[in-house]
């Protein structure tokens, strides 16, 4: 009797086989023409910007119709090197990759020991002090904005890139900070008492034990840096005046003008601009996703 | 090993850290080391604006022609300026002189922002040189704190051809169109009525026949608009049009709210709603979602017919491939036969100096007066319009305008600056425009009537004068 069964389970074209095959498409096929449908949604805009920098600014002006103003009439793959022609682009972009350089290496040291010094020191009035960092995550930035311009202004900061800056070398956000603390806390103290009894002292168990450790989440953070720095408009907009000092973000700002704005070059702009993005999370994509997941793991 | 490599990225680091700080720009104003004069300007062209090659060589000139003054000159995005130059007016790195808004000067005069004009005003450059609506606004106490630079207008501009189609119906069709029947109308049914001297359909004269020509300038296909006669939310219309086009005012001149007892506020914000109702909202937002990045494209795509406008319009259409331009016609927006009612919204911005020049030598002050002189001379107030788009404030330059300037419709435009109204300054409500606007919207969208938007425009007032 068991023979016959397992005979008939094994037959591939046996009635219950059949239905769960069915099933099985009918599922996949849904779950794909979901992702399809998502994937459509998210990537229409990133289309349509592609779309506008093929595009003359007449033909902008005067096009109707959806599929009219989709695709260009003629494709005018200049407008990426016109960017360049039209404003220092160049310029900005080299401006940018050094504020947000110094903006990743600050914010990934500082966070990673005010982190630590959280995480694993001991000392007077240490909760209150985290409270207080809490607390800082509240205030919204458009509150501190006049406050933060006038200090330093007072200091003679202004019109140069040290308020960018500063802030990632002083502890980097309370929000990096608490990331890379909640991964130092799973760290077992063992280690750390291991290492003291070595004679390592708290800078080099921080720099030998957590921070390899801690690949992940410092990858994460750093990506998190590199991405709120590049993409910063604000405080260039505040605290740069010189045009030698602007950065990518600011510096696309030039194609709105009074009259109109030149959106073919805008979106050339944009898009060249993005790529860096594109680059640093296609890389670091591991870490970021392992990062994202140990801290909620751990959390 | 390692612990080289620590230190190498220390060194780097802090090499960076001083390269960082080498750029920061140091920039200061004031008498420099050799006795020139260094002044700080700021403008709302940036590199990579169409106007910022034009401002640097006007400042190249002013510098070849006044060795001794250097002008540091920083461009700044149009849409961005504002919000910058507020904060900066009090850093030492701010401007020394700056463009600025006409609209608020007198609020900068009162808060000692900028400085007073009227010190330095001779033969070569006094208020004589100006419109007197724009100087009102930048008088205070009876001293003058800054000059008029570049203005703007509205003008009611239309595609000749499509408005000429109204001349393509039948007879019958013209006699029996609501044109003929309106109040105010001068139409009386006859075609020749509506036909101007070069046989082109005319524009519009009075907000009813405005109403018509966007009815009948309509089409619709399977129930959607295919072409729109008129839409207050294509190119610049103020709803403060109607209401001063109307006779009305939002102010007595003591600044008392006139907005429930003026009969022509009323009218205005009836004739606004009438405008925006014309159609379902729905067709009308569905027709406008479709023009893109700005709903001007559907007047230059010719899905509109007539728009209300900035000044820049023909110099826009002339920029155009030819193939692309419009067959272009302009008029003053509707006053219905009321000459003394016949105003068009005008902004417009100032060339200011920063009150904290007082305190230096007065060879710094002097060099900036100087500046902001040739920035208002008849040479360069002539580039404002060729280069700029925008309009002269200077007005001994308008006859040579009207003698050089032959296109018809660029002519409505200059004969239009005589006719120009700015919002009317309330010290203890500066922004009460805004509040007005939001709830003209909420109107529009049904939200309330006429009635109660006249009523919630008044309380909104209040409100601001109650928080000052």
């Amino acid at each position: 009797m068991k023979k016959t069964i397992l005979h008939m389970d094994s037959n591939p074209n046996s009635m219950p086989r059949k239905k769960k095959k069915v099933k099985r498409g009918f599922h996949i096929t849904a779950v794909l023409l979901l992702l399809i449908i998502f994937a459509v949604y998210f990537l229409f805009p990133f289309v349509w910007m592609l779309s506008v920098s093929l595009q003359t600014e007449s033909e902008l002006m005067v096009s109707s119709g959806f599929w009219d103003q989709l695709i260009p009439n003629e494709w005018r793959w200049k407008n990426y090197i016109d960017v360049f022609r039209q404003i220092p682009f160049l310029r900005y972009f080299f401006n940018s990759g050094i504020v947000t350089g110094l903006t990743v290496i600050g914010t990934t040291i500082s966070a990673s020991l005010v982190a630590y010094s959280f995480a694993k020191l001991r000392w007077p009035g240490r909760t209150l002090a985290y409270s207080i960092m809490l607390v800082t995550m509240m205030i919204p930035a458009s509150v501190l904005m006049i406050p933060t311009y006038k200090m330093y202004s007072s200091m003679g900061l202004t019109n140069s890139w040290w308020p960018l800056i500063l802030p990632a070398f002083l502890g980097g956000g309370a929000g990096n900070i608490i990331l890379i603390e909640q991964f130092f806390r799973g760290v077992p103290k063992e280690i750390n008492e291991a290492a003291k009894i070595d004679g390592a002292g708290e800078l080099s168990i921080w720099r030998k034990i957590m921070l390899p450790l801690s690949k992940p989440v410092i990858a994460t953070v750093a990506v998190f840096a590199f991405l709120f720095s590049w993409n910063d408009y604000m405080g260039p907009l505040i605290y740069i005046n010189d045009s030698n000092l602007t950065t990518v973000a600011l510096g696309l700002r030039a194609f709105f003008s009074q009259q109109s704005t030149n959106w073919s070059l805008l979106m050339a702009g944009s898009i060249i601009s993005m790529l860096p993005n594109i680059i640093i999370f296609i890389f670091c994509q591991r870490y970021f996703l392992e990062g994202m997941k140990s801290g909620a793991v751990k959390g | 090993m390692k612990q080289r490599k620590i230190k190498t990225l220390i060194c780097l680091l802090a090499i960076a850290i001083l390269a960082t700080a080498a750029m920061t720009a140091c920039s200061s104003s004031g008498k420099g080391e050799n006795g020139d004069v260094n002044l700080q300007f700021w403008s709302i062209y940036p590199e990579g604006d169409p106007n910022y090659a034009w401002t640097c060589s006007v400042i190249d000139r002013f510098e070849q022609e006044n060795p001794g003054i250097h002008i540091d000159y920083t461009g700044i995005s149009f849409w961005d300026y504002f919000t910058k130059i507020t904060t900066s007016m009090t850093d030492p790195n701010g401007p020394d002189i700056y463009i600025q808004t006409i609209k608020d000067n007198t609020d900068r005069a009162k808060g000692g922002v900028s400085m007073e004009l009227s010190q330095f005003f001779d033969e070569s450059m006094n208020a004589d040189y100006f419109f007197k609506e724009d100087l009102i606004p930048m008088t205070y106490e009876d001293k003058v704190y800054g000059l008029p630079y570049a203005l703007d207008n509205r003008i009611l501009y239309y595609n000749v051809d499509l408005v000429n189609e109204l001349s393509q119906t039948t007879d019958a069709q013209w006699l029996a169109t609501k044109a003929a029947q309106l109040e105010g109308s001068t139409i009386t049914g006859k075609p020749s009525d509506l036909i101007d001297k070069d046989g082109n359909v005319r524009a519009p004269q009075t907000w009813d026949e405005l109403q018509a020509y966007q009815e009948l300038l309509t089409k619709q296909e399977n129930g959607k608009i295919t072409q729109l006669g008129f839409d207050v939310a294509v190119g610049n219309c103020m709803f403060v049009n109607t209401v001063w086009n109307k006779g009305g005012d939002f102010f007595d001149e003591s600044g008392n709210s006139t907005i429930t007892t003026d009969p022509g506020v009323r009218k205005g914000f009836e004739t606004w709603f009438n405008l925006t109702h014309t159609f379902p909202a729905a067709k009308v937002n569905a027709f406008l979602g479709s023009a893109g990045e700005s709903t001007t494209n559907l007047f230059w795509n010719k899905s509109v017919a007539m728009m209300i406008s900035t000044n820049e319009v023909p110099w826009q259409n002339d920029r155009l491939p030819e193939e692309k331009q419009l067959h272009l016609g302009a008029a003053p927006i509707p006053y219905d036969h009321i000459e003394e009612n016949r105003f068009n919204f005008t902004g417009g911005f100032s060339i200011e100096i920063a009150n904290r020049l007082s305190k230096k030598s007065k060879a710094v002050q002097e060099a900036a007066w100087k500046f902001t002189k040739y920035m208002c001379s008849d040479e360069i107030q002539k580039e404002v319009l060729t280069e700029s788009s925008n309009m002269p404030a200077n007005t001994k330059i308008y006859d040579d305008l009207f003698k050089e300037i032959t296109d018809p419709v660029k002519q409505v435009v200059l004969t239009e600056m005589s006719y120009r109204k700015p919002y009317q300054y309330i010290y203890n409500a500066p922004n009460w425009w805004g509040e007005v606007q939001n709830i003209v919207t909420d109107m529009v969208a049904d939200k309330y009537t006429v009635e109660e938007a006249l009523t919630n425009s008044e309380k909104a007032i209040e409100k601001l004068k109650a928080s000052y």
